[in-house]
C-alpha cells in the first residue's frame, strides 16, 4: 500500500510539472548554471528554442549579477588559450582535468586579452580581433580595420546599455611630423558589424587591455614620475564614446599602482612588488573617491619571486587570492598562512589573464550568422 | 477600481491594520489571513483593494492543503523582526517536503504571485535538476522529445562539451 501511494504521489508530481507554464520554466531555468542549459537544449525542441533565444540569455545574466553568484566565475589566460576553474583548487581533491580547460581556436590563437564583460572576453589575434564565449564556446572573428598598432596601443571591451551593444575599442599612438604623439582611435560595435573612428584629441597615455565596468573601460594613467608620480584612473564611456572625468586613486605613502582588477563588481588597484608589503585598494562605491579601502595587505617575500609584477586576478569563497606572477605563474594564495599552490597552466612566458563569468550571451548578437 | 491610493510595494501599509481575509480554497476550505501578511501576494493586493466588505476571495486554482501552507508562509514573512538567518533556516524548512509539494507551491506561487515563495520554490526544483541528463529531464517534466535520432545526435555533437 506504502509502495502504490508513493508511486502515486511521484506520477502526481510529474502530472504536476507538466502544467508548468512558459513563465514557471523560464524561471526555473534561469536560475541553472550555462553548463546543465546547452545539456538541456537536447530536451525537445521547444526547450532548444527557449533556451537559445538571446532574451533569454540577457533574464539568466540579469540574475546572475543580481545574484552575484561568484561561483560562476572563472579565468581566461592567453599563451595557450585556457580557462581555470579557480575555486577547484581550494578544493582538497585535486583534478587537473576539471581545473584548467584548453581552447583551441586554430589559427585564431590569441596573442593577448582585450577585454571581458558578461560572459564575452575580446580576443586580440593577428589580424584583428576575436570576440569569444569561453563558456559556450561561440565565437565570432571581427573584420580587419585599417588601424595598424605599431608600438604602443590600448585595446578595451565592454557593454552599453543604452544601446544594448557590446564595443570593442582600439587605439594606437604614432608620433605626428612635429614629434608630439597623435591618438587614432576605434570603435567595434557587435550590432553594427563595422569599425567606426572617433574623434581622439588629448587621449591620455593609456596602455594595454582596460577593464570594464559599469559602462565604461578604466585604465591607470601616471604623469610624472619616480617620487612626484601623479595616478588616476581614466574611464571611456562606452555610450558617449569619450573619455570622462578621472577617478582619483588614493595616495597611501610608498605606493605606486600597476593594474586595475574587478572585484565582487568593484574596481580594485593593486600596487607593484617592490616594497616588503603587497597591497591593493578597492573603491567601495564608483567614482566616490572617499569610498576607497585597503583590500589586502601581503609581505612580498612570501609570494614566488617575480621579475616584472604580480597581479591579483580573483578571491575564492574562502578568502584565498589567485596571483599570476610575472607572465608565466598562477598561484592560489593563502593570506592566513601564507602558503600556496600552483594551477597546472600551461604558459609561454606570454601569458596574460582576465575573469569572467558563465553566460549564455552570444557574440553574434545583432549579427545573427 | 478603489479611490484609495494603492499600497507601496515597500512597506505595504495595510488599510484596515489587523483586518482579517478571507480565502476560499479549490476544494470549499476557508482560511484566515491577516492583511499584512496577505499583500505578500500581488494577485491578492489587487483584490483587497476592491473589496473591503469580507466576502471570501475565491481561489479556485489551489486546494486546501496547499492555501494552508501558503497562508503560513506569508504571515511568517510578514512578521516582523525575524531576522535573515531564522528566515532563511525556516524557508530551508518550509521547502523540505516532497517534490510534488513543492511543484504545487510553485504553481500557487505563481498564480497569487508571491516573488518570495516564487524565488525560493524555483531554486529548489533548479538544485534537483541541474545535474540531470536530458532523458531525465523528459521523465520529471513528463515531456516528448520530438526530435529525430539524427536531430538530437546534432544537437548533442554541437554541445558534446556539455555531456562530458
Amino acid at each position: 500500500m506504502k509502495r502504490l501511494l508513493a508511486e502515486t504521489s511521484r506520477s502526481l508530481g510529474f502530472a504536476v510539472a507538466q502544467s508548468f507554464t512558459e513563465d514557471i520554466l523560464i524561471e526555473i531555468l534561469s536560475r541553472l548554471p550555462v553548463k546543465s542549459l546547452v545539456r538541456f537544449k537536447c530536451v525537445s525542441k521547444r526547450w532548444r528554442s527557449l533556451i537559445s533565444e538571446p532574451h533569454f540569455a540577457k533574464l539568466h545574466l540579469q540574475r546572475l549579477i543580481l545574484e552575484n553568484i561568484t561561483p560562476s566565475q572563472k579565468i581566461i589566460k592567453s599563451n595557450p588559450l585556457q580557462t581555470i576553474d579557480y575555486e577547484a583548487l581550494d578544493n582538497d581533491e585535486v583534478n587537473n582535468h576539471v581545473v584548467v580547460e584548453s581552447h583551441d581556436l586554430g589559427k585564431d590563437e590569441p596573442w593577448g586579452l582585450a577585454g571581458s564583460c558578461n560572459g564575452l572576453v575580446s580576443l586580440a589575434v593577428n589580424d584583428g580581433f576575436l570576440v569569444y564565449n569561453p563558456t559556450t564556446k561561440e565565437s565570432r572573428k571581427l573584420p580587419g580595420s585599417d588601424l595598424v598598432a605599431e608600438h604602443e596601443f590600448f585595446h578595451g571591451f565592454g557593454y552599453s546599455s543604452t544601446t544594448d551593444d557590446y564595443k570593442v575599442v582600439h587605439g594606437a599612438f604614432s608620433k605626428a611630423n612635429d614629434g608630439s604623439k597623435e591618438c587614432v582611435l576605434e570603435i567595434f560595435s557587435l550590432r553594427s558589424g563595422s569599425w567606426r573612428r572617433v574623434p581622439s584629441k588629448d587621449v591620455p597615455k593609456l596602455s594595454g587591455p582596460g577593464i570594464y565596468l559599469n559602462g565604461s573601460v578604466h585604465w591607470i594613467v601616471n604623469h610624472g614620475n619616480g617620487s612626484r608620480i601623479e595616478q588616476a584612473i581614466i574611464p571611456f564611456g562606452l555610450a558617449t564614446e569619450t573619455f570622462e572625468e578621472a577617478i582619483p586613486i588614493p595616495k597611501v605613502e610608498g605606493i605606486v599602482y600597476e593594474g586595475l582588477g574587478i572585484h565582487r563588481g568593484r574596481l580594485f588597484a593593486y600596487d607593484v612588488t617592490w616594497r616588503l608589503c603587497f597591497e591593493a585598494w578597492i573603491m567601495n562605491e564608483y567614482g566616490k573617491g572617499e569610498s576607497w579601502t585597503r583590500l589586502f595587505s601581503v609581505p612580498t617575500d612570501g609570494l614566488p619571486a617575480c621579475q616584472f609584477y604580480t597581479i591579483p586576478i580573483a578571491f575564492t569563497q574562502s578568502k584565498k587570492i589567485v596571483f599570476q606572477i610575472d607572465v608565466s605563474e598562477m598561484i592560489l594564495f593563502n593570506p592566513e598562512d601564507g602558503t600556496y599552490k600552483n594551477y597546472p597552466i600551461e604558459e609561454d612566458d606570454n601569458v596574460e589573464s582576465a575573469i569572467y563569468v558563465e553566460t549564455l550571451v552570444s557574440p553574434h548578437v545583432g549579427h545573427e550568422p | 477600481m478603489s479611490s484609495s491610493p494603492p499600497p507601496s510595494s515597500a512597506a505595504a501599509s495595510p488599510s484596515c491594520p489587523k483586518k482579517m481575509i478571507a480565502l476560499r480554497s479549490s476544494d470549499g476550505e476557508t482560511f484566515e489571513i491577516e492583511e499584512a501578511a496577505a499583500l505578500q501576494s500581488k494577485t491578492l493586493e489587487n483584490m483587497i483593494d476592491e473589496d473591503c466588505a469580507g466576502t471570501p476571495i475565491p481561489l479556485p486554482n489551489v486546494t486546501g492543503k496547499i492555501l494552508a501552507k501558503v497562508v503560513e508562509f506569508c504571515s511568517k514573512h510578514a512578521e516582523p523582526g525575524v531576522d535573515d538567518e531564522s528566515l532563511r533556516a525556516w524557508d530551508a524548512e518550509f521547502v523540505n517536503v516532497e517534490q510534488a509539494t513543492v511543484f504545487d507551491y510553485i504553481l500557487a506561487a505563481n498564480f497569487l504571485e508571491i516573488p518570495t515563495l516564487l524565488n525560493l520554490t524555483c531554486n529548489v526544483v533548479a538544485d534537483m535538476i541541474r545535474g540531470k541528463t536530458p532523458d531525465e529531464i523528459r521523465k520529471f517534466f513528463n515531456i516528448k522529445s520530438i526530435f529525430s535520432p539524427e536531430e538530437e545526435e546534432e544537437v548533442r555533437r554541437e554541445n558534446h562539451w556539455a555531456f562530458e
